[in-house]
This record gives structure tokens, C-alpha cells and sequence, in this order.
């Protein structure tokens, strides 16, 4: 129960020292770097879900779930070393963002072709 | 048969001479396009190849030759986003010239309907005037509608989208940022005249003398298609920054026009940051690609001097 622990001053309460700052140094250099394209599709991402925030809250939770299926499989099921792929999604991507920012536009929607 | 209507031309046998003694006549077979080079170097190149591919189906059908054939390969460039594991590549296709249309676009068409409906390309107006079908064929930036067909059945010819353009299906590429430059121009009338009320004496019509309006003879007629941006080494490193020669051409149409009272702020803004319109260094692959016979490279330079002589 560490919440509790923290919240009363108790044996476990000590000051920031500069150890802590070595500590989140090691924790922030452990953590894997990112590259480009990988920065890129995580701001497309971010720029998704802050658009939603802009529309009204039944639409909101229509495209959060619309985008959160596409870039989970996408996530799965594209190869990681096919940039070609990755970028021309990630061109899509921005398009579509672009329309989506248009305050005329309230919500994304799917279409499931059978084949 | 199409073919059977152009103009009988000698020139199948007596190849070259028989092209330079035309070009030397001019306008001889060509009346209708009298003052058109470009339209007129394209109407014989499609004349002589379809003069040739006739006596080549008439040489086989007389036995004379009869390896001669009118079946010629095609090298399509193919990638499908739906199939994300293939890599682009160059797909071949066999089209028998002689129950085919003369122009590039009709092979596309031909391929599409009979071999391949999964092809992907842009057309419309299948006469270039709306600027779709904009490709590379055989490494030249051209319209698909206006370039005849190679003849030569020995060789393959090659299509392939524009050069250093994001292809978003086979032979269609993204033109967002192209559209994007093109805005960015603002080609649009802009005057300084307050326009009258609908009330009376209303100056409703901008009058320009047939002095004034030749001067955008040569700038009106870009279709945007393209072809000079996509051709330009410049805008291949900087499309970005730098605006491309499409972009440019217009800029100076409208600098040119006599109703435009906004020519000076136009080439101030173009000119501002250097790489809009300094980009440019007159390599003139433009004005050598552009399907419509301009010079978007003169255009560009004209540009230049009328900044340099305001700053002077």
C-alpha cells in the first residue's frame, strides 16, 4: 500500500537529494530512443486525439475508438522496416487530421469491405 | 480506323530526309495549328508513327516481313498500398498497337479495360486541357493524352509516375503540396479600384486592350499538370520551400495582367526569404518538359529582373 505510506509522514519521508536527479537521468537514458518516423506517427496520434477534444463528446468518443483501432493495427500488423508503407500512412494520416481539424466535420466513420 | 484519316506522309521510307524537308514547309499538313510548334512537332511525331506501324502491319500481312509486329511492351510502374508487403516494381504489359488509340493515354485505357482493371491512373479529358494524366513516360514528363505512342515495337517504353512525387497508387501521386504552392500565389484578379455598388454606373467589367492581353499569351495556357515542377532538380531538393516553376508561371501571369493593380506586392512577397523564387537557378527542364510548349524558365527570369530593377 505505497499510497497510503506517502501519505503520512512517516519513516519512509526523506528530502530530494541529488541522487534523484542521477536516478531520472539513468531512468530517462534507459528509456528507448526514438526515431524520426516514430516521433511522427506519435504526434499524428497526439494530433488525433486532441482534435477529438474539439468536438462534442458522444462524437469524441466515436473517433477516439475509430482512431485507437487504426493505430493499434496498424501497431500489429505493419512490418517495422517497411517505411514506404509507414510513411504513406502517415501521409494519409495527416490529410485525414486535416480535414478532421475543419469544424464543419463532427465525426469519422469505417466501412468494412468484404472481400 | 483512326490512323486511316491522318495525313498519308512519305516518310515511313525516306525517313529522315522526308521529316526535315516538312519541318522546313511547315505548317503544310498541318493548317489548323498553324502557329503551334509544340502542337505541331506532336501532330507529325504521331502522324509518322502511325504511318509506320501501318506499312509494318501491311509489310506482315504481304509476308514480307513477318516478324514485323505491332504488339509492343509497356513497362507500368505498379504499387498498391493495400498490399503493403510488395515493394514497387515495373510491370510489363503486351498491347497490340494496331487495334489501340495513337496517344500513350489510349494504351492506358486499353490496358485498364482488356489486361488489368486494378491499374490506377488520372484521366479526364483525354485532349490536355484539364491536366490529370500527368506522368513520366520513357523519363520525360508529359501528359499521357498528348504523347503518341512509340512505334518501335523493338524496345519497351516506360511509364512511371512523376519523378520525386509521394505515389499514392500506381501512377497517381500526391499533388497536395503542388495545389498548396499553387494557392499560395493567390492567383486571383486583385484591385484596388473600390467596385461600385450594384447601383448605378456599377464597374462590373475590367477592359483591357488586345495589346495588354497578348501579353499573357504563353502564361494562361498551364494547365497545372505538373510536369515542369516534377522535372525541376530544385524543386526535387526544395519542394518545400521553394515554389516550382507551375507556381511561378502563374504568379507571373498575373503580375503581367494589366487588370492586376497588386503586381508589385506580388513579386515583394515572392521574393521575400529568398527560396520561393532565388530557388530557381535556370536549369530550364521546365520549359524543355512543358507539354503545352510555354517557358516557365523566361517567366521566372522576367521575375527576377523586375525585383532586381525595383530594388535598384
Amino acid at each position: 500500500m505505497p499510497l497510503q505510506r506517502r501519505s503520512s509522514v512517516g519513516p519512509h519521508w526523506r528530502p530530494i537529494l541529488w541522487i534523484d536527479f542521477f536516478l531520472f537521468l539513468d531512468e530517462m537514458a534507459s528509456r528507448p530512443k526514438l526515431s524520426g518516423i516514430q516521433k511522427q506517427v506519435l504526434a499524428l496520434y497526439r494530433g488525433f486525439l486532441r482534435t477529438a477534444h474539439l468536438k462534442a463528446p458522444e462524437e469524441r468518443r466515436g473517433i477516439e475508438s475509430v482512431v485507437l483501432a487504426e493505430f493499434h493495427d496498424n501497431a500489429r500488423d505493419v512490418d517495422r522496416g517497411n517505411f514506404v508503407y509507414i510513411e504513406y500512412l502517415l501521409r494519409r494520416g495527416k490529410r485525414q487530421l486535416e480535414q478532421l481539424k475543419n469544424p464543419d466535420i463532427t465525426g469519422l466513420a469505417t466501412l468494412e469491405v468484404k472481400k | 480506323m483512326l490512323r486511316r484519316t491522318l495525313p498519308a506522309l512519305r516518310s515511313v521510307k525516306d525517313g529522315v530526309t522526308d521529316a526535315a524537308r516538312q519541318a522546313a514547309k511547315g505548317d503544310a499538313h498541318f493548317p489548323s495549328l498553324r502557329g503551334h510548334p509544340a502542337a505541331r512537332a506532336n501532330a507529325r511525331e504521331a502522324a509518322e508513327g502511325q504511318a509506320r506501324l501501318a506499312a509494318a502491319e501491311e509489310e506482315r500481312q504481304r509476308g514480307a516481313r513477318p516478324e514485323a509486329s505491332t504488339v509492343k511492351e509497356f513497362q507500368v510502374y505498379r504499387w498498391n498500398p493495400d498490399s503493403p508487403g510488395r515493394r514497387p516494381f515495373l510491370q510489363s504489359y503486351f498491347v497490340d498497337l494496331a487495334t489501340c488509340g495513337p496517344m500513350v493515354l489510349d494504351v492506358l485505357q486499353k490496358i485498364k479495360s482488356e489486361h488489368d482493371s486494378t491499374l490506377a491512373f488520372r484521366r479526364s479529358c483525354r485532349e490536355g486541357i484539364c491536366g490529370s494524366c500527368s506522368m513520366s513516360i520513357d523519363g520525360v514528363n508529359t501528359v499521357a493524352c498528348l504523347k503518341p505512342v512509340d512505334t518501335d515495337t523493338s524496345r519497351p517504353s516506360m511509364i512511371t509516375p512523376l519523378p520525386h512525387m509521394y505515389v499514392v497508387k500506381d501512377l497517381v501521386v500526391d499533388l497536395t503540396n503542388f495545389y498548396q504552392q499553387y494557392k499560395s500565389i493567390e492567383p486571383w484578379l486583385k484591385t484596388k479600384k473600390k467596385q461600385a455598388s450594384s447601383g448605378g454606373g456599377a464597374r462590373r467589367e475590367h477592359p483591357q486592350s488586345p495589346a495588354q492581353r497578348k501579353k499573357l499569351d504563353g502564361l494562361y495556357e498551364c494547365i497545372l499538370c505538373a510536369c515542369c515542377s516534377t522535372a525541376c532538380p530544385s524543386y526535387w531538393w526544395n519542394s518545400e520551400a521553394f515554389l516550382g516553376p507551375a507556381a511561378l508561371l502563374h504568379a507571373y501571369r498575373w503580375v503581367s495582367d494589366s487588370r492586376d493593380d497588386y503586381g508589385e506586392e506580388r513579386v515583394q512577397a515572392l521574393s521575400e526569404g529568398w527560396d520561393k523564387l532565388y530557388r530557381c537557378r535556370m536549369i530550364k527542364s521546365c520549359t524543355a518538359t512543358c507539354p503545352k510548349g510555354l517557358d516557365p524558365a523566361a517567366a521566372i527570369s522576367a521575375m527576377k529582373a523586375l525585383h532586381q530593377l525595383r530594388k535598384a
